[in-house]
């Protein structure tokens, strides 16, 4: 299979728009290759689970194709494309029944203003210069520090968790944080300067 | 983020569990509560952006191209479905209209025998 480039320069052109609308292979295949990776993460992210995600993705570019000849585009193909992953996101969730936990506190619209990141926030976030600063501050991390900082604040484990996961003391844990906060206030003070006011 | 006593260490726990999806009812709604204060708000919204970068898993490529091939599959299925489709439904009124030719056909000549009977 030959992934052909002839589109690169063209991403919003007539051109491409119409070799979807005709079917043809090798506009799929380009815009699969150019947004799958970033459509994956994005749909992981909403539904935290991998297996989940690729079915999402994939179920996108198949609907994609099934509409393409009635397909209308206002603003682009990547927009598109994104909006479409965040709605079979949120309708694989409520088929889990994943909203429930919202809905019967009446906090669905917290979920959908403050927790669910929406295509739009989604597309600035991906090529942003805050995205590229806060990674390259996780990276500088020292491996077991960054390990650390993973398990506690983005996994959502307790110190205690950690440190039995880990074979390592909770005072251990506690210290690879603060060695941590210290790196990353360091680094993002610039970027995020409001951290520094905790 | 930059919090260190155990009730700080509780609210990262909060808000990390809310976008995980890990949160129980009640946990989403001490954190719907606690964001509504201003400096809780901006501290959570820098929390969420840090949160994306380090969940910010790509695809590598050997799932692109596995994905890639199983999505071209669906693609020339439907298309060879489609086709099968058109060909039937082509397949289908060409006897169609045979048949009516031949309806036709065999009615006109019907009438002919009995206009030639009626005449005589």
């Amino acid at each position: 299979m030959q992934i052909n480039k002839p589109f690169d320069d063209c991403l919003n052109s007539e051109e491409l728009l119409n070799a979807i609308k005709a079917g043809r292979e090798d506009a799929f295949s380009f815009l699969f290759v150019k947004y799958y990776s970033n459509l994956f993460s994005y749909a992981y992210r909403i539904l935290n689970d991998t297996e989940d995600a690729k079915e999402c993705v994939q179920l996108t570019f198949c609907h994609f194709w099934d509409v393409r000849k009635g397909l209308e585009i206002n603003d682009s193909l990547k927009s598109y494309l994104y909006r479409a992953v965040y709605n079979n996101c949120v309708s694989i969730l409520r088929h889990k029944k994943f909203l429930a936990k919202y809905e019967v506190k009446g906090l669905l619209d917290f979920y959908f203003t403050s927790i669910v990141q929406d295509p739009q926030a989604e597309m600035r976030f991906i090529d942003s210069e805050t995205k590229q600063i806060i990674l390259n501050s996780i990276e500088s991390l020292p491996k077991k520090c960054r390990e650390i900082f993973i398990k506690c604040k983005i996994k959502g484990q307790s110190y205690a968790d950690v440190a039995c996961d880990l074979d390592i003391s909770v005072k251990t844990v506690e210290s690879q944080m603060t060695i941590a906060f210290k790196k990353l206030r360091e680094k993002l003070k610039f970027s995020l300067y409001l951290f520094i006011c905790f | 983020m930059l919090r260190k006593t155990t009730e700080d260490e509780e609210i990262d726990l909060l808000i990390s569990k809310n976008l995980n999806g890990s949160a129980s009812p009640d946990e989403i709604e001490k954190l719907s509560v606690w964001v509504r204060n201003f400096d809780n708000e901006t501290y959570f919204e820098q929390y969420k952006k840090i949160w994306h970068v380090a969940q910010d898993i790509p695809a590598d490529d050997s799932q692109i191209k596995e994905s890639l091939l199983s999505f071209l599959k669906y693609t020339r299925a439907r298309e060879r479905r489609q086709n099968f489709r058109t060909r039937f439904v082509y397949a289908v009124s060409s006897a169609a209209a045979i048949l009516l030719l031949f309806g036709v056909y065999l009615f006109l000549s019907q009438m002919k025998i009995q206009m030639s009977l009626f005449l005589n």
